[in-house]
């Protein structure tokens, strides 16, 4: 066999032991928690093998070119004058055609399938805006949430916005593998059907400002039955369907709060700003000298007065000042400092 | 001082062009009514005239504001801003592509470095997470204004650069098609990156280099100096374009087809058209953010009646067509150094010449796979995919080829090759996560993360950045006359490799993990990998510090080149090393392949030097005229050689009584040289009535010196003053120049300065006088 | 742009040999055909502000929004100016390539008077227009496009000017006129924009 399919030999081998590497080993990606996200990663896959074969014939020729031809010291001569070989241009043109002709049909079909509607699906209103992410559930009453919860196996549909003003921001979740940008004013839809109990992560993957980085939550896709204990609790959480001019502190804690911050008594579990259930002693190690109720207010209404060592200033919205009444505050201090009593 | 382009009236011109557009537009605002101060108004305009007011105050604009009112310009250009005579002028505006080449790749690496801190400034931050040296808001702006100068003023300006010097030499021409043009897109350059850094003297422009809005509306005032820097870099860039295009279409030596060009001319050509006609779509994106922050429109503004994806599209149409802005010179090198460092002709040299070409048209037809999450139209998005897997297909015809080019072929692994190699080994890993982010569903769920990251710094960092330093190792020999450290060189290339290997690609998986770009800070479970990939990326900054070192010991200390090292058949490696000031003395003869390797006797041209110029014989005086020919010498090599360079005033009383003055003291032999360049108040000259007029002024001028005894002979020269003289220095020094010109307000030679040049650059005696001729007869 | 051949022929030999063997394989004038290109950059840089325009129009309804009033009319004797000096731009090129320096002159000066007049009645619709580019997209999309097309007349007038006063002087003969074929370049690109950009804003 001439040297050139001896080397081609060599390289298909190790494509494909390079395939059996990368299906054997575990994925690279998180957990696989959606339909969708099952059907990218055999995409991926099988993106990889190809990309196994292609790399491996790139390297083994490059190699053995490099050591095989290497010039011996004092050897001034030419290489042999081959201008070209129409059969292996064709080759190496026809070939790469098929092979990503064969990909964008594949990633076209995934797409479709993807993005099929289904009967029952459930719609979740998804708002970004500089910093923090709400969602609405529709059908149960307009509920309105920091944290994001689905229920596994039925497909839901998000409508994605920013709010009026605000910037881009993109609404991803990687256990899903899905992404979809919030422009201001122009909704957006994303389809996902969770098949995998458990918490994920939830970020924004377009560049806001400078709260970009903080600018998380948390999704649970929970059992159907224990989604609908979910949804009654965080309406319990908010005596009334929407918690704007309500004065139950727990309900506005549930919708403004919860997406960045821990509060055990509100069921909320944010880790972007500081856990809230310690604000007593916060007060005191934090407020220079300040009474705790003072402490609270101030960081409600001018939250980069005083920031908690290891956060960042200038995430929190300073607009609570305006967007609740006087009442409403003094109620959330209270709330807040007799831990959910 | 200030008749001449210089640095001092560059920041005078600078500083009050700018402080006077700034007082004009808060006047104008007054008067109609406004408030006189608005930050971003007053920004805009100091930066647009301070910034055309240095280029006018360093003298790019000279000579067309001459033509302009009138002052008589020369029939013959004199070549008083061409050439490097000395390390100075470097530093000025020069008309010779050669020295622009390396002024832009000295200035573009000055950029590289500054955009390199910027870069490790970020993995500080990122090696640990939490905040710890950045606020969110300066991490912004870091990332932003690394990608700004890496993309605007480090990798497309290099290749300018690089292409500048290597192009002309290529094709057999004796410079670039428009030269007062090409100084001028070269100091641009500057004029944008002081813009752009300048942004963090106010707060930095951190929107990233690709400005979204309404984030970039809402943007700090450092935004502003964005917009603007990419301005002066993008007028620069089309500029440089067009004199590509104009200098490849029209200067190629006879017998040079299309389809007997090198392939980084072929590379240039359709890059050049790509910035042609994609560049003024990021001028307008960038014009229309500006007027939204500035003037208060709402081209991006929904509850306007703008619209915020439309900005996506526009930017987008241009910054795809950027990227191979940014790899097809680097393609055009890596087939250059290939074919001669394995000794072997380019395989497939049309398939490539054509791919290149299919590249920069397909280029203009994949943009919105930018786009694909951001919620534009969805029936664009599978045709989009097609499009862009398409683009793969001409570039894996080039890698391919190229690896066949090194089958079989006689491979010198110096550094320039090692560069290629690797070039080959990282695009190839760049290109596959390309095809990645074409299939729609894995765009999605790997679009803005660190696979994106890596994918990008795969093929800027792995492809272009590893094809400019093949280009500067290749060429290095040419541009300075000295070899650089081959040693050196190769450690220079294993640190950049592997280290670049292990900053980016563990990336990748940080991508599918779900770490977004663009954060100053990330979950803790990405710590350890985030704290290598920092640990590696300071190590590939400290490579850069080899390369550096290099470079300037080199050329400072290095051994010097011969005329082609690398025994390569293109046109440039046929001239001494660095080239002759105007490359060749008459065009070549192109005969075969650039590429015709393997074949004993093959050439790509012939090119003709030729012997310098003779003075006439000269009329011997008699006690010489007895003597052998060994006394002759002895007497002429005993007599103190004067040179004297006049035109116009040669024939001037005053000039010849200088002349007699030093033949009292000791004996002289006088070398008369009359460069003929003059400028006439004729708009129609006729070429042989002025040479015929010179000639007769200086035969009235050497019979007058020959009647005072004194030995004397001269000739006319069609070169500028400064060359004759410096040709006359190497052939036959003078121990001292007499030069006689007009009066300050007449002499073109006064308004370049000619005497302080002359002896600067022959560090002899210059006496400089004065006379006044009468005026040049009219057509 | 001297009456010799363009800069790009400006070397020469020490030994005097001519420098027309470089120029062998010349398809035109390079300064032509740079001016060519740099058209080609200028019409890209208008599309990207009418790629907005178009965006916004089809996006929005009713178009001009409630309110807007633009001067179709007034305007329309406009382009015809325009239009016509592109005439006389052709016919002074026309006279100098037959060496009829008054054509020349009275074409220049007509093209440049059109032009300026031209300029004067944009500015005076600029006054009286009744709306600022901060009121609305539209209004944005049309001061920008027509604002960078005024800019790029006077541009033109500022070449005219310079071509008439040296035609003025007798630079131009039929032989060498490279200047005025650019600038006649220049100015036609100038109307052709202009006649897009009227169809396009005023009466679509």
């Amino acid at each position: 066999m001439s040297p050139f399919f001896r080397v081609g030999f060599v390289a298909l081998v190790l494509g494909a032991l390079g395939s059996l590497a990368i299906w054997l080993t575990p994925s690279w990606f998180p957990t696989s928690a959606a339909v969708q996200a099952d059907r990218q990663d055999e995409l991926y896959f099988w993106l990889m093998v190809m990309s196994a074969f292609i790399f491996a014939i790139v390297i083994v020729f490059l190699v053995y070119s490099m050591v095989k031809f290497r010039a011996r010291p004092g050897d001034d001569s030419d290489g042999e004058p081959i201008h070209g070989h129409a059969g292996l241009e064709i080759i190496w043109t026809v070939l790469p055609i098929v092979i990503v002709l064969g990909f964008a049909i594949y990633g076209a079909a995934a797409l479709g399938r993807n993005e099929a509607l289904a009967k029952d699906r459930l719609i979740v209103d998804v708002q970004a805006q500089q910093f923090a992410w709400t969602f609405t559930y529709p059908s149960y009453g307009k509920l309105k949430t920091g944290i994001l919860a689905l229920p596994v196996g039925r497909q839901v549909e998000f409508h994605i916005t920013a709010v009026e003003h605000d910037v881009l921001h993109s609404f991803y979740i990687p256990a899903f593998r899905l992404k979809q940008d919030a422009v201001p004013g122009v909704p957006q839809k994303l389809i996902a059907t969770p098949t995998k109990l458990g918490t994920y992560m939830v970020t924004c993957a377009e560049l806001c400002g400078i709260g970009h980085s903080q600018m998380r939550t948390v999704l649970h896709v929970l059992s159907p039955k224990d989604f609908t204990a979910w949804i009654a609790d965080q309406k319990k959480a908010a005596s009334q369907p929407a918690a704007g001019g309500s004065t139950d502190p727990a309900a506005i804690v549930s919708s403004d709060c919860a997406s960045c911050h821990t509060f055990q008594p509100a069921n909320a579990t944010g880790t972007v700003g500081p856990d809230l259930d310690n604000l007593a002693s916060d007060a005191s190690k934090y407020g220079g000298g300040q009474s705790p109720e003072d402490y609270v207010k101030e960081s409600i209404v001018d939250p980069d007065k005083v920031v908690v060592p290891g956060f960042p200033k200038g995430v929190m919205p300073t607009t609570f000042g305006t967007s609740l009444s006087a009442d409403q505050i003094d109620a959330l201090v209270q709330y807040l400092l007799k831990g959910g009593s | 001082m200030w008749l001449r382009g210089s640095w001092v009236r560059a920041l005078w011109v600078a500083a009050f062009m700018g402080v006077a557009a700034a007082l004009i537009v808060m006047g104008i605002r007054d008067l109609s009514g406004r408030t006189a101060y608005s930050a971003g108004v007053v920004q805009t305009f100091i930066m647009l005239f301070a910034g055309i007011g240095f280029t006018i105050g360093i003298g790019c604009w000279d000579y067309w504001w001459g033509y302009l009112i009138g002052r008589p310009t020369p029939a013959h250009e004199d070549h008083s801003n061409h050439g490097a005579y000395s390390w100075k002028d470097y530093f000025k505006v020069n008309t010779d592509h050669k020295v622009i080449g390396v002024q832009y790749l000295v200035t573009t690496f000055i950029f590289f470095m500054i955009g390199g801190m910027l870069a490790e400034g970020m993995r500080a931050e990122l090696a640990t997470p939490g905040q710890q040296y950045f606020s969110p808001g300066t991490f912004n702006g870091l990332f932003s204004v690394h990608a700004a100068l890496m993309i605007f003023l480090f990798v497309i300006p290099a290749f300018a650069g690089l292409g500048n010097f290597v192009i002309p030499i290529m094709i057999g021409a004796q410079d670039m098609a428009f030269p007062r043009l090409n100084a001028l897109s070269f100091w641009m350059l500057p004029v944008a990156g002081m813009c752009m850094v300048s942004s963090f003297l106010v707060t930095p422009f951190d929107a990233g280099w690709t400005n979204y809005v309404p984030l970039a509306v809402h943007g700090p005032d450092g935004q502003t100096m964005w917009v603007m820097g990419v301005q002066f870099a993008g007028a620069s860039s089309i500029a440089t374009a067009v004199n590509f295009l104009v200098t490849i279409v029209t200067m190629r030596a006879p017998g040079m087809t299309f389809w007997r060009m090198p392939l980084l001319v072929w590379a240039n050509l359709a890059t050049s058209t790509l910035v042609v006609l994609g560049t003024p779509f990021i001028a307008g994106a960038q014009f229309q953010v500006l007027f939204d922050r500035i003037m208060h429109t709402h081209f991006f503004d929904p509850t306007g009646g703008g619209d915020v994806i439309a900005y996506q599209h526009i930017f987008w149409f241009y910054s795809h067509p950027a990227v191979y802005i940014m790899m097809l010179p680097g393609f055009g090198i890596i087939s250059e150094v290939i074919a001669i460092h394995s000794r072997k002709p380019i395989f497939g040299y049309k398939l490539i010449a054509i791919s290149t070409v299919a590249i920069g048209v397909l280029g203009f037809t994949v943009w919105a796979h930018h786009m694909f999450v951001s919620g534009m139209a969805p029936w664009l998005r599978i045709p989009m995919m097609f499009t862009t897997m398409a683009i793969a297909v001409p570039t894996g015809i080039k890698m391919f080829s190229w690896l066949a080019t090194m089958w079989r072929g006689v491979i010198h692994l110096t550094t320039p090759m090692l560069f290629a190699c690797g070039f080959l080994a990282t695009f190839v890993v760049g290109g596959l996560s390309g095809i990645f982010l074409a299939v729609i569903p894995v765009d999605i769920a790997t679009s803005d993360t660190y696979f994106v990251v890596a994918h990008i710094h795969y093929v800027l960092f792995g492809g272009s950045v590893f094809t400019i330093y093949a280009g500067i190792y290749h060429w290095f020999p040419k541009m300075t006359g000295k070899m650089y450290d081959e040693g050196l060189g190769k450690l220079h290339f294993w640190l950049t490799f592997v280290a670049f290997n292990a900053t980016f690609m563990p990336m990748h998986w940080l991508g599918l993990q779900g770490m977004q770009r663009r954060i100053a800070d990330y979950p803790s479970q990405f710590g350890t990998l985030n704290f290598f990939i920092s640990i590696m990326a300071f190590i590939l900054g400290a490579s850069t510090l080899v390369f550096l070192y290099n470079m300037a010991h080199s050329w400072w200390r290095g051994e010097t080149a011969p005329a082609n090292p690398w025994r390569a058949l293109t046109l440039e490696w046929q001239v001494t090393s660095p080239p002759p000031i105007f490359n060749f003395d008459e065009p070549p003869q192109i005969v075969g392949s650039p590429y015709a390797y393997g074949v004993p006797g093959a050439r790509h041209a012939v090119v003709t030097v030729h012997a310098p110029p003779q003075p006439e014989e000269v009329p011997v005086p008699v006690a010489l005229a007895t003597a052998t020919r060994e006394e002759r010498e002895a007497i002429m090599s005993a007599l103190k050689h004067i040179l004297v360079v006049a035109n116009q005033t040669v024939s001037a009383d005053r000039l010849i009584a200088a002349v007699r003055n030093r033949a009292t003291t000791d004996p002289v032999r006088v070398t008369v040289i009359c460069p003929q360049n003059d400028p006439t108040d004729a708009w129609v000259v006729n070429e042989a009535d002025v040479r015929a007029a010179t000639q007769a002024r200086l035969d009235g001028a050497l019979t007058a010196l020959r009647r005072a005894g004194i030995q004397a002979t001269g000739y006319v020269v069609e070169r500028d003053p400064y060359t004759a003289v410096m040709d006359v220095v190497e052939e036959d020094p003078p121990s001292e120049i007499v030069v006689s010109t007009l009066p300050q307000t007449r002499s073109g030679w006064l308004r370049r300065d000619l005497i302080e040049r002359l002896r600067d650059g022959t560090k002899l005696p210059v006496e400089h006088v004065v006379s006044d001729a009468p005026e040049m007869p009219r057509a | 742009m001297s009456a010799h051949v363009a800069t790009a022929d400006g070397h020469h030999h020490a030994d005097g040999a001519p420098v027309s063997a470089y120029h062998e394989s010349l398809l035109r004038s390079p300064v032509f055909l740079g001016m060519i290109m740099f058209l080609g950059s200028e019409i890209m840089l208008f599309g990207s502000f009418f790629t907005i325009f178009f965006y916004m129009r089809f996006t929005h309804s009713p178009w001009p929004p409630e309110g807007v009033e633009i001067p179709k009319e007034a305007t329309g004797i406009n382009t015809a100016i325009l239009i016509s000096s592109s005439f006389t731009m052709h016919w002074a090129l026309v006279s100098i390539k037959r060496d009829r320096r008054f054509g020349l002159v009275v074409g220049l000066f007509l093209t440049l008077a059109m032009g300026l007049t031209f300029l004067s009645l944009q500015v005076h619709e600029y006054l009286n227009l009744g709306f600022t580019p901060s009121n609305n997209g539209f209004a944005s999309g049309f001061f920008s496009l027509t604002g960078l097309h005024g800019m790029h007349v006077f541009v033109g007038a500022t070449l005219l000017s310079i071509a008439f006063l040296r035609a003025c002087r007798g630079h131009y003969s039929g032989a060498e006129h490279i200047g005025l074929e650019v600038t006649g370049l220049y100015w036609h690109f100038v109307d052709v924009v202009w006649i897009l950009l009227y169809t396009v804003v005023y009466l679509l």
